[in-house]
């Protein structure tokens, strides 16, 4: 099922700015846009107000001492961002192939953070009545939402329990 | 429009508080003299008058009605005299009304409404008028008569002025002005001419030549008269006629002295203009005199020229020197030129080197104030207390111009302000009995003072009162659960350090100034967040020293490199003792396995960074890396790292806010600096990791 997602978004790839200008038209209730990532196999997306910038390679400076989802700091253009593991973060085991990994640095209440996913797919928008509540005995303590789009199911991350 | 009335607000705040500052300054300096000098008069008339004239534009009228009220006796006292005849009450006024400001700037810079509770201070102040008025009532009378003559004898006093100029190379420009005065003196009366002594002095002819020839007159008919002899005089080139304004007039005036006679004419003018309303009920008078003061002050010599700048902009142009100065050694130590015979970038890059240097120093220099702005304030607070403990004490304050980072200034206030009252309060004896009964003087002495050292500057405060007695901190200490181990174990240092806890007081009561025992931690905390350390030593019967040690600035620090494993370090340059390579033999080990080296007859822990930290490396034997003696206060220390990389200037930067919430900072993380090549290195904080790595071992 992951695998297939997976797939299907590359596909999309391309033509994701023609898809976003599609939705726009379509949607008649209020939507958000979202950018959305992987990691650990899982599809995930965060509100895009919170998305600042995607970079990609960045050597990333060793803090000792922090809990191990703070995976260091970088010096972006002149201002440090600290870089936390969205795996390690949610309980999931670190990644070994750092192929396609990126850092999508967010702005949470004047907090820069540099978020470390194993990849990021692309924008799309979520119509607010689309999202559901995720299940009440949910272990996801971060994901704050559900949602089903074009066949592929994100979970919505609440940034602002990321950085708590 | 908002953004203008904000400007002018910020404006006016500053104004004001650097006008009280300069009062309270004035103040003391005149009740330790026991009088009021005629320049301490005229000063504090004029910041009476300022403050009363911003203060009606902003519309805060009980500051103006208060100021006005001051200005009033002042404006009595210049023209009087009979300061000396209040006395103590004089002085009291003046500081309630200087509190009195204070506070309702402090209201107003918190936007709170302006209490309007001034009637007291008010009425205290026109009673003192009054009174001074009626004592003074019959002398002015003779006064009047006086000050009318002088002004007529002073010469600037003329209004009306020739300039004359001969004709050119006509040759002896001075005799020909004699003649000329000679003539004019026939017809009306000459005031005065300038230059003096023509008809001896030869060089006058020059000035003549080059300034004209001066001539004054006291009125209009006089001028008339002596224009038609200028005009049909020979050899005249050319005159001019001025009407001169009061103040103008000494500054054109006889050349002798112009300084002395500067101020005296001014005086003059002054009291001729009030000499009719003197007569009458004097009410009327400052009115008039007003609009001569503000031109008296223009005039005033010495006059600096200063700008004030918002701190915000400051730190902005610091952060961007900051950056200029890691670009360029990102640029000049760019891999992509290394290996190159480059003579003409080596030789610019130089030169860019030098001019960023420069830069740095200009704007840290911007950036630093003197404490005695800091340092003044504690004079009022001793003056304050002695007078309500009844404990005569003085305040000695050495090395006020002493300059540190206004970051640093703002934070040491509180923290002097603390130190300075627990001396008082708790540090001299009680009486000047006690005193006198010790063989010391009656009067205690607190000394205040200030210097550099290398990159610190050092903050002493030093009593000469009863001193701490340590059993008792000791006693108390263990009352209120504050010992961590057993009683003798704690050196006479450690024990004053307890002091510095929170919750920690000696004092009994709670006094009004000081004793609930939220001071001393709060010292601590305030000079640790500008990266400072506090320590304490003290003497029973002698008196006690608490000293702080703070980085003369904060942005900017000469740092050693170092490295552990893949990570870099900073260790400010301040804090190392020394460097050095050491066998295994020389480790040496106490009853918990923490490692020791000798140094200089005294033992120091070994706290290795690789392991605090959690790092991998390749060195973990002894003779492989490098130890580093450091030091920070009172605490000294080895470090154990792989290798030293070098000397470097480094901008620090704190880390991220959400990366303090792990407590980092009690883990020796200072902040962050980045180097040369774009990565980043962790700046240590030496007091800090002493804690986390070597009380806890």
């Amino acid at each position: 099922m992951m695998a297939q997602t997976i797939q299907s978004n590359q596909a999309d790839q391309n033509d994701m700015f023609y898809e976003d200008d599609n939705t726009a038209v379509e949607v008649v209730s209020d939507s958000r846009k979202y950018l959305t990532f992987v990691s650990n196999g899982l599809g995930f997306a965060i509100p895009s107000d919170y998305v600042i910038e995607i970079i990609n390679e960045h050597f990333i400076t060793h803090l000792p001492r922090v809990p191990d989802y703070i995976r260091g700091i970088i010096n972006l253009r002149g201002q440090i961002i600290p870089i936390m593991d969205a795996r390690l973060r949610m309980g999931h085991p670190a990644s070994d192939h750092k192929k396609e990994t990126c850092i999508i640095v967010i702005s949470v209440n004047d907090n820069s953070i540099g978020l470390f996913v194993d990849k990021v797919l692309h924008m799309i928008d979520i119509p607010d009545d689309a999202i559901s509540e995720p299940p009440v005995n949910n272990n996801q303590e971060f994901v704050n939402g559900i949602t089903h789009i074009n066949n592929v199911v994100y979970l919505l991350l609440d940034c602002e329990l990321l950085l708590k | 429009m908002d953004n203008g009335m904000q400007n002018m607000l910020e404006m006016y705040l500053y104004e004001t508080n650097t006008m009280v500052e300069q009062l309270d300054g004035i103040l003391l300096e005149a009740e330790n003299a026991g009088t009021f000098s005629v320049e301490n008069i005229n000063e504090i008339f004029r910041i009476m008058h300022t403050i009363k004239g911003s203060s009606a534009m902003m519309q805060f009228t009980p500051l103006s009605t208060l100021a006005h009220q001051v200005e009033n006796l002042f404006f009595f006292m210049r023209e009087n005299g009979g300061h000396n005849e209040i006395g103590h009450d004089l002085f009291n006024a003046l500081f309630r009304a200087s509190d009195f400001i204070k506070a309702q700037i402090g209201n107003i810079e918190n936007n709170e409404p302006l209490s309007d509770d001034i009637g007291d201070l008010t009425n205290e102040i026109q009673a003192m008028l009054a009174s001074l008025q009626n004592a003074m009532a019959g002398e002015s009378e003779e006064n009047n008569p006086q000050a009318a003559n002088t002004a007529n004898a002073a010469p600037g006093s003329s209004r009306f002025c020739i300039k004359v100029f001969f004709d050119e190379g006509v040759g002896m420009e001075n005799l020909r002005s004699f003649m000329l005065v000679n003539t004019i003196k026939d017809e009306c009366h000459i005031d005065a001419f300038e230059p003096a002594g023509i008809e001896t002095d030869q060089s006058t002819a020059t000035q003549i030549i080059e300034q004209g020839f001066m001539l004054y007159f006291d009125t209009k008919e006089d001028l008339d008269i002596a224009i038609g002899i200028v005009e049909s005089s020979l050899n005249v080139r050319a005159y001019e006629s001025l009407e001169l304004e009061s103040v103008e007039a000494p500054e054109q005036g006889p050349a002798e002295s112009p300084a002395t006679a500067k101020t005296e004419i001014a005086a003059v003018e002054a009291s001729r203009d009030n000499a009719p309303a003197k007569a009458e009920p004097l009410k009327g008078g400052p009115v008039q005199a007003q609009a001569q003061v503000p031109a008296q002050a223009g005039a005033h010599p010495g006059k600096q020229n200063l700008i004030s700048v918002n701190l915000t902009k400051l730190d902005k142009l610091m952060d961007i020197v900051g950056e200029i100065v890691i670009t360029e050694s990102m640029v000049t130590s760019s891999p992509d030129i290394q290996g190159f015979k480059l003579d003409s970038f080596t030789k610019s890059a130089r030169q860019l080197r030098k001019l960023t240097d420069d830069l740095q120093d200009t704007v840290m220099s911007i950036r630093m104030v003197p404490v005695s702005g800091v340092f003044q304030k504690m004079n009022r607070i001793v003056r304050d207390m002695s007078q309500a403990l009844d404990r005569p004490a003085k305040l000695v304050v050495v090395g006020a111009d002493t300059e540190v980072d206004k970051t640093i200034v703002d934070s040491i206030g509180d923290p002097i302000m603390h130190m300075v009252r627990n001396a008082m309060d708790h540090g001299i004896e009680e009486s000047a009995e006690e005193r006198i009964e010790a063989g010391k003087d009656p009067t205690g002495t607190i000394t205040l003072s200030a210097h550099h050292t290398g990159g610190e500057v050092i903050i002493s405060i030093e009593d000469d009162g009863r001193g701490i007695n340590a059993q008792k901190v000791l006693e108390k200490a263990k009352n209120q659960g504050l010992l961590v181990k057993s009683e003798s174990e704690y050196s006479q240092k450690e024990i004053l350090q307890l002091l510095l806890l929170p919750g920690f007081s000696t004092n009994e009561n709670v006094t009004e100034f000081s004793g609930r025992g939220v001071g001393m931690d709060v010292v601590k905390k305030n000079i640790e967040k500008v990266g400072g350390v506090v320590s304490m030593t003290s003497e029973i019967g002698k008196g006690t020293t608490t000293t702080l040690n703070i980085p003369l600035t904060l942005a900017i620090v000469d740092g050693m490199e170092i490295v552990v494993g893949d990570s870099i370090f900073t260790i400010p340059l301040h804090n190392i003792r020394s460097s050095f390579k050491v066998a295994s033999q020389d480790i040496i080990y106490d009853s918990a396995g923490g490692e020791m080296i000798c140094r200089m007859e005294s033992f120091y822990p070994v706290v290795r960074l690789h392991e605090f930290y959690g790092l991998e490396t390749d060195v973990t034997s002894v003779e492989d890396g490098i130890v580093i003696w450091i030091e920070a206060g009172d605490k000294s220390y080895c470090l154990f790292v792989d290798r030293l990389l070098g000397e470097q200037q480094v901008v620090v930067k704190p880390l991220p806010n959400y990366l303090y919430a792990f407590n980092i900072k009690k883990l020796g993380i200072a902040g962050c600096t980045i180097l040369g090549d774009g990565n980043i290195s962790i700046i240590l904080d030496i007091p800090s990791l002493y804690e986390a790595a070597v009380s806890r071992i």
